[in-house]
């Protein structure tokens, strides 16, 4: 049987995805050029499959299902020629996360009341601010992050996949969650300007 | 024993990637009984993982 194209609705449909994909392939790779090439493999897997598409999930989930697996293979290739272990970053991080504690234990400095951080996701300046943040995390702790918070894998898959202990899979995630906070409230919450 | 900061930091984190085991949420509800910069923090990680999901979802 001739394979068929899909419609030109389903087409279009799939394009209107590709801001939301590409937002996504961003946050993970933090590299605009390869975000743009995995989300063009998508595409290119999505329009050919897209027989495949069954419709039971939205169109949304069955692209992002497929970027996934594209940029998870894009980790592992990089993972294989770049390893991103370094023990002076590291240590460096280790540092800064001890610097926001007292010896005996304490925060430092108060985490404060954020205000009202709902309205911080009304206003557009704020996620400017958050985009900022969260470039600004290290490479290795960014990547294990964005694996646990946006492409929502479990721990165990990421401890699997980056081939570390669960334990140093948590002290990365803590070490994001501290640092991100920190730059948050530096960067907005903590500002009279807001 | 009641955890201190650092380590209520590091429990409250890991409540966001497993199930705490039942001690470990007693002594963590303890410390954040008597300790504001605490449930602070617990609220900022919160939102975090929600604005984060804003961030990646919003149209």
């Amino acid at each position: 049987m001739p394979e068929t194209g899909p419609s030109p609705v389903l087409s279009t449909a799939i394009e209107r995805e590709r801001s939301y994909l590409l937002r996504y392939a961003r946050l993970q790779l933090r590299d605009p050029a390869l975000a743009e090439d995995a989300v063009q493999e998508t595409l290119l897997a999505a329009l050919e499959g897209a027989a495949r598409f069954a419709g039971k999930s939205s169109l949304r989930t069955w692209l992002t299902g497929i970027l996934k697996h594209k940029i998870i293979d894009h980790l592992r290739r990089a993972g294989r020629e770049q390893p991103l272990t370094g023990a002076n970053d590291d240590r460096s991080e280790a540092e800064a996360v001890d610097a926001l504690f007292a010896a005996d234990g304490h925060w430092r400095e108060f985490p404060a009341q954020w205000g009202n951080p709902a309205a911080a996701l009304e206003n557009s300046r704020f996620w400017i601010a958050f985009e900022q943040c969260t470039q600004r995390l290290p490479a290795r702790t960014a990547r294990v992050f964005m694996m646990r918070e946006i492409m929502d894998m479990p721990t165990e898959e990421i401890c699997k996949e980056l081939d570390i202990s669960a334990t140093n899979c948590w002290v990365m995630l803590h070490r994001a969650r501290l640092t991100l906070r920190e730059c948050l409230e530096l960067q907005w919450f903590g500002k009279s300007d807001q | 024993m009641i955890p201190n900061c650092k380590h209520t930091s590091e429990l409250l984190s890991q409540a966001q990637d497993r199930s705490l085991t039942l001690p470990e949420k007693l002594r963590l509800e303890l410390h954040l009984l008597i300790c504001e910069r605490c449930r602070n923090f617990n609220r900022q990680l919160e939102f975090m993982r929600a604005a984060l999901r804003r961030y990646r979802d919003r149209d």
